[in-house]
């Protein structure tokens, strides 16, 4: 029989830790001491050394273990010897990572044929990086379209599993946040409260204060960034760098001359000369130019006022001249980034827009409300420079969606992880980010890309103490306006999918909405493939109507394909909840700093209530506002108050409603009105209304709206005040609606005559609506007869069989 | 600030700051690399594992042939 190891790997792992922890005093890297160029040389050399030496060692480790397991089995020789390689593999390209950043810390220290090359442009080091990596780059593609990457990305991100990872290893999660802020000078928690929030993670519950919601979801999200990183490292995705070689490609960067500017409007000629060039080739269309156009001259302005005359902390001053040329890179890059996201956005469904919609009409617009109000307000540490950050973050944090994993077949729970691919993307172009904002510049654009998913709402912090002429930033301000503005892109106005702003579109939405409340939830493969077949017909259409370009429409082809469900419809018309009117930022009584939010319900989200029910309708609203701290029971009479306003006419009782409608946490403040159109002054207000009208004729060939009222009229009496004569009023009024077969006509016989023994219960009244719900009128049977036609004949195939 | 070489370090501080970044690197490296021993531990005992199975399985098949042709 074969021997044993005498010992497992996890022995020899514990025993070698005990070795490392007996090296002898004075070994660790200290930079203590270290005053001159020459004693700053030999620290980067020597520091390079050992860690050359330490991946060296663990090359030597992992093959004597490989090797002693295959030994004394006495098979495997093979694997063993290959899983010794990728890992020595692996922590060599880890020694390299870190041996070009030590050579670039140390300030090109090392010798000229180990110096990594310096990239301050995005697309030089795109360029670069594409030349050497077009086999992955291939293979990755044809990984995409097949949607192996989702396979291997897992069932869940590692955003969504970031409770469950730093519950799992507590230590390692904390010890990589207080690491992160310790080394970016931020204030460290004090342990007690670290070891209190690990237990609460562990036990499952997020604490309640405003403060301590931060530093837990900034610490899981930091520990799902070093998860996401093993993905990268296993070549499951290409990560930041992906993003770039694609942004080079699909923008056709190839040739594009670097250029010198010598003003503002040199560089928005510039700028405005590549955006027509993306019209012309329909990667963009008129209006998005012109979106892009104002968000990148406003940037170009915001950054030579905040910069010019100044210096970064501990940086080199910039001449004027240099000042202008980098706000030019800067406006030329932002409207390639933002022309990039638009493109590839229009070929996924993942949930909401991410091109200029979300990013200038939705972010950038409300962070100017934001930044407008905060100017007004005394004692709040605001300046132009944390105007630059937010302006640019804004652009960046999305960037991830744009990912190979994201965009992939059936990508969107890997699109989850967006904010970890996004920070990938700005540490792997430290340089630039460091040569346009500076290093603590750099550090904050990072942490907020990461972070930015989660509200923060803490106005009061300062910045660093800064030299004369030099610049800081207030990081925690800077986090607070970017993560409100993103929050609060809810509803359709700044939200909706470009390919659902077509009310054609809608048509198709309502019909699978209204399969699925008649199927019980049900959507057969076949019948999806109708429906996709529907909205593909659409495409054609506005394809033939000059509406859209070819690529926009193989970019919605793509996405329909790969990524509609009936979950695309969910998200969709909830997002018709109504508009977000204005934010800004208040003195509370407490003398806080919180925003004030007004939120607008429109006729379209009555109707969405009525066809839909309630929920849908608030839906919008309802998260944007749970992500501010409110709880569903805070929230539960709202879809209440909101239909009695909008049935309202006494001045002094729709005052009175108003009043109630108003919701506070300790994060933020919502005011919900109402209005009977969207009031949005521009071209969006055509399209909800075009909207508007077609969930009137839905409303008007449907009986959803009937259905629902009558069980609503039943659940708003008491219920020891309802008879069984309510029950049969129901059921004949149903009657008369519905269009029933001998079968159909039956069972409602059968729910009439329960309803009658449980009309005072409740769950009784909801396994009613649940089944009846399920019957249609004639002319939804006539909505529906090709789509049904296309289940039975699939049911019957098999049989045929 | 402008980086790029030896010649663009002109001060203590800027020495002191990039001696700390160099510090930084090297512990983030190491928590780095202490990952990843434990993955390869890791992946190294799931080896170790399955190939014990396949010996388990080949002896039993080994014993099952040995069994029947006696």
């Amino acid at each position: 029989m074969a021997r044993m190891p005498a010992t497992r790997p996890e022995q020899a792992q514990r025993d070698s830790e005990t070795a490392s922890e007996a090296l002898p005093a004075g070994v660790e890297v200290r930079a203590e001491g270290v005053e001159d160029v020459e004693q700053l040389r030999v620290l980067t050399q020597e520091t390079a050394e050992r860690v050359r030496g330490e991946a060296a060692a663990e090359r030597e480790r992992v093959g004597q273990l490989a090797r002693g397991v295959s030994e004394r089995i006495g098979t495997g020789h093979a694997e063993a010897e290959a899983l010794a390689e990728r890992q020595g593999e692996d922590a060599e390209a880890l020694a390299r990572a870190a041996e070009v950043a030590l050579a670039e810390a140390g300030g090109g220290v090392p010798s000229e044929s180990e110096r990594a090359p310096r990239h301050a442009s995005l697309w030089e080091k795109a360029r670069a990086w594409r030349e050497a990596n077009g086999d992955r780059i291939r293979a990755i593609k044809e990984r995409q379209k097949s949607g192996d990457i989702t396979h291997d990305y897992g069932k869940r991100g590692v955003v969504n599993e970031k409770l469950r990872l730093c519950a799992k290893s507590p230590d390692a999660c904390a010890g990589r946040y207080l690491d992160r802020l310790r080394a970016t000078g931020r204030s460290i928690p004090d342990q007690l409260r670290v070891q209190s929030l690990l237990e609460s993670i562990a036990n499952g519950r997020m604490p309640t204060s405003a403060r301590e919601v931060v530093i837990v979801e900034e610490m899981t999200q930091e520990f799902a960034y070093e998860e996401y990183g093993e993905k990268k490292r296993d070549g499951v995705t290409l990560g930041a760098e992906g993003i770039a070689a694609d942004m080079f490609t699909e923008l056709d960067l190839e040739g594009k001359e670097e250029r010198t500017v010598e003003s503002l409007e040199q560089a928005a000629e510039a700028v405005r000369a590549e955006l027509q060039e993306y019209v012309e080739k329909g990667y963009l269309n008129a209006k998005e130019m012109q979106l892009i156009m104002e968000t990148t001259a406003k940037f170009g302005a915001a950054y030579t006022r905040a910069f010019q005359g100044k210096r970064f902390r501990g940086g080199a001053e910039r001449s004027e001249a240099e000042v202008m040329q980098h706000a030019y890179e800067a406006m030329r890059d932002n409207a390639r980034k933002i022309a990039f996201q638009t493109k590839l956005d229009k070929r996924v469904f993942s949930g909401s827009d991410h091109g200029t919609r979300h990013i200038c009409e939705g972010c950038t617009h409300f962070s100017e409300q934001l930044m407008g109000s905060l100017k007004g307000l005394e004692g709040v540490d605001f300046k132009d420079q944390d105007e630059v950050l937010i302006r640019q973050v804004v652009i960046d944090h999305d960037i991830g969606y744009t990912t190979d994993a994201a965009q992939a077949k059936g990508g969107f729970e890997a699109s989850k992880d967006h904010p970890c691919a996004g920070c990938d993307f700005v540490e792997s172009n430290k340089d630039y980010y460091v040569d346009k904002y500076g290093e603590e510049g750099y550090e904050i654009i990072r942490d907020v890309v990461l972070n930015h998913s989660y509200s923060q709402s803490e106005y009061g912090g300062s910045r660093p103490v800064a030299g004369e002429d030099e610049l800081t930033y207030n990081r925690d301000l800077i986090r607070s306006v970017v993560s409100t503005v993103d929050a609060m892109g809810a509803t359709a106005e700044t939200k909706a999918m470009d390919m659902f702003r077509y009310p054609e579109t809608i048509e198709v939405l309502q019909n699978v909405k209204l399969y699925t409340e008649t199927h019980g939830g049900v959507v057969e493969p076949e019948v999806l493939d109708l429906f996709k077949m529907d909205l593909n017909t659409v495409v054609d259409t506005l394809l033939a109507g000059g509406k859209i370009s070819s690529e926009r429409a193989a970019g919605y082809r793509s996405a329909i394909e790969n990524q509609f469900s009936p979950h695309t419809v969910e998200i969709t018309l909830g997002q018709f909840t109504g508009v977000v009117r204005e934010m800004k930022l208040t003195r509370r009584a407490d003398g806080t700093v919180a925003p004030e939010i007004r939120l607008e319900v429109s006729r379209l989200a009555a109707l969405v209530g009525d066809n839909f029910g309630d929920e849908m309708a608030l839906k919008g609203f309802v998260k944007a506002m749970q992500d501010f701290g409110l709880s569903r029971t805070e929230l539960q009479n709202m879809a209440g108050l909101v239909r009695q306003l909008q049935s309202e006419t006494d001045p002094v009782l729709r005052e009175a409603l108003q009043q109630q409608l108003t919701y506070a946490s300790e994060r933020a403040t919502f005011v919900i009105s109402e209005q009977e159109t969207a009031g949005v002054p521009d071209e969006r207000e055509q399209e909800l209304a075009a909207i508007t009208e077609r969930f009137e004729i839905f409303e008007r060939e449907t009986i959803r709206t009937e259905l629902r009222q009558q069980f609503d009229r039943v659940r708003a009496v008491a219920p020891e005040a309802r008879t069984p004569d309510m029950a049969q009023i129901i059921v004949d009024e149903l009657r008369g609606l519905f269009d029933l077969n001998d079968r159909e006509a039956q069972l409602l016989d059968v729910l009439g005559v329960n309803l009658k023994d449980g009309i005072q219960n409740d769950q009784i009244i909801d396994a009613t609506q649940d089944v009846v719900t399920r019957l249609k009128s004639k002319s939804e049977k006539e909505r529906l007869q090709r789509y049904e036609d296309a289940a039975a004949v699939a049911r019957e195939e098999p049989r045929a069989a | 600030m402008r980086r790029g070489g030896t010649d663009m370090i002109d001060d203590r501080d800027d020495i002191a700051e990039r001696a700390r970044a160099i510090e930084r690197i090297y512990t983030e490296f190491t928590q780095r690399l202490e990952a990843l021993r434990r993955k390869h531990t890791e992946e190294i005992s799931a080896l170790l594992t399955e190939l014990e199975q396949k010996k388990i399985e080949e002896l039993r098949a080994q014993l099952g042939s040995a069994s029947s042709s006696t």
